[in-house]
């Protein structure tokens, strides 16, 4: 199962988010899974046209994914998932 | 009467009980309120959010503003490419007509009250389209920032758009063009073109739904023919010329308030003065309007939905977070606080 961790900025829009335990062969499809636990989660993370936010992070284990992915990066199950806020350093 | 002020930190609720105004309740704490606007068909209260980070959102309140839900906000289709940044403005018309303008400048209409939306895409890609700009502070595109119905005819919609200009639509926006002419841009190598006017607000008189004002990036302009033709009527003394407020007189469409700033570069009240200008003649002369009002030092910008009108009652709010009000028409203002963030949006209800 992949391990997905969160900002608890987004506890703000859903209040009962927790680190989940999910099943999924890429990025996409973990999103997609997140907004059916989560309806509406998606738009939080992704643009209309389904790639990521300009200003949202995703990081699997330590690598991160670049701005603007389409979100097809291959998830394997013993990875872990972090998703926050880009930090403007100001 | 209540005062719902929308600031880029939160949503604040002011109570008038006749003499004074008290805070109510305060919502969205710490997020940037977008649009605010109350539907005086089903009562219910709409927020829309511009989060830098996570998007634009919508929510909806059924009980005065108690309590809020979000709904899907809308969403470009996959083939346009595009996403929803922001939501400028929100409006309702007959039925369950609800029409949201975003930046990058489009038109969105939900047919069943805000459930769902839809691009209407004659807008959008107008042939026009490579002739719009944006990039100003703030905005990296051109985004519609007013829209008016018709209540002679609720199938035709004008909308403002900065920048790109007046369109039209006389078919509940299936089909556009654009209305300008009598317009002046002097930014532009043509400063009469069909398009890439600056229409900083809109305002569509009760009384005579003929009469459209427009505080305009290069001065003040009055139309008598619905926004077909524009007129100057822009302060021969250059004192109300660059501006983003204005409010019209709900049973004299003669009479309208506007906050200038002394040039598009500075952006500031003339000589730090802030000061309301008023005509009650069409615009033939504007009037100082200065009682209660800092007249030493202050940077103080109106944005284009941050004043508002009811009766004799007046309101407006600043980029510098300070909120005033005049129970006369604006011949005496009182500070309500001088504490907000960015206020963007004020709304008067009865």
């Amino acid at each position: 199962m992949i391990t997905v961790e969160f900002t608890s900025v987004l506890k703000n829009f859903f209040p009962t988010l927790r680190t989940e335990y999910l099943e999924a062969g890429d990025l996409q499809s973990l999103v997609e899974a997140m907004d059916r636990k989560y309806p509406g989660f998606s738009n939080y993370i992704t643009e209309d046209t389904g790639n990521l936010r300009e200003h949202v992070h995703i990081y699997i284990g330590d690598i991160p994914i670049r701005r603007g992915s389409d979100l097809r990066e291959k998830l394997a199950p013993s990875d872990k998932v972090f998703i926050f806020q880009a930090i403007s350093g100001g | 009467m209540r005062l719902l002020a929308g600031t880029d930190k939160g949503l604040i609720i002011y109570q008038w009980d006749g003499h004074t105004w008290s805070v109510q309740a305060i919502h969205f704490l710490g997020m940037p309120i977008g649009a605010v606007y109350s539907d005086p068909i089903t009562g219910h209260c709409w927020v829309a959010i511009n989060h830098k980070h996570w998007g634009a959102k919508l929510h909806r309140s059924s009980d005065g503003g108690r309590h809020w839900d979000e709904v899907a906000a809308p969403v470009f289709p996959p083939h346009e490419g595009q996403t929803v940044k922001s939501i400028w403005t929100i409006r309702t018309g007959p039925g369950n007509r609800m029409y949201l303008g975003v930046e990058p400048a489009a038109l969105f209409v939900s047919e069943d009250q805000g459930q769902s939306f839809r691009l209407l895409p004659a807008l959008s890609g107008h042939a026009s389209r490579d002739k719009w700009m944006g990039g100003g502070k703030g905005s990296k595109d051109p985004f519609l920032h007013t829209i008016l119905i018709d209540p002679d005819n609720t199938a035709h919609l004008t909308v403002g758009i900065s920048c790109a200009g007046v369109f039209q639509s006389w078919d509940e926006g299936e089909t556009w063009q654009p209305t300008n002419h009598g317009l002046v841009a002097n930014y532009l190598p043509n400063p009469r073109a069909d398009v890439g006017h600056d229409p900083h607000v809109l305002r569509i008189s009760c009384q005579n739904p003929s009469v459209i004002w427009q505080q305009n990036h290069c001065g003040i302009f009055r139309s008598f023919d619905k926004g077909l033709t524009w007129i100057d009527v822009t302060d021969s003394n250059k004192n109300a010329v660059y501006g983003f407020a204005m409010v019209i007189d709900e049973s004299d469409d003669q009479r309208a308030w506007v906050v200038p700033a002394q040039s598009d570069f500075l952006r500031i009240p003339h000589h730090n003065a802030l000061t309301v200008y008023t005509t009650t003649n069409g615009g033939k002369d504007w009037h100082p309007l200065t009682s209660g009002l800092p007249q030493l030092d202050s940077f103080d910008l109106v944005l284009r939905d941050a004043m508002d009108k009811q009766g004799p009652h007046l309101v407006f709010g600043t980029n510098n977070g300070n909120l005033y009000h005049s129970v006369d028409e604006g011949n005496h203002w009182q500070t309500v606080t001088q504490n907000l963030s960015t206020i963007r949006v004020v709304s008067l209800q009865a």
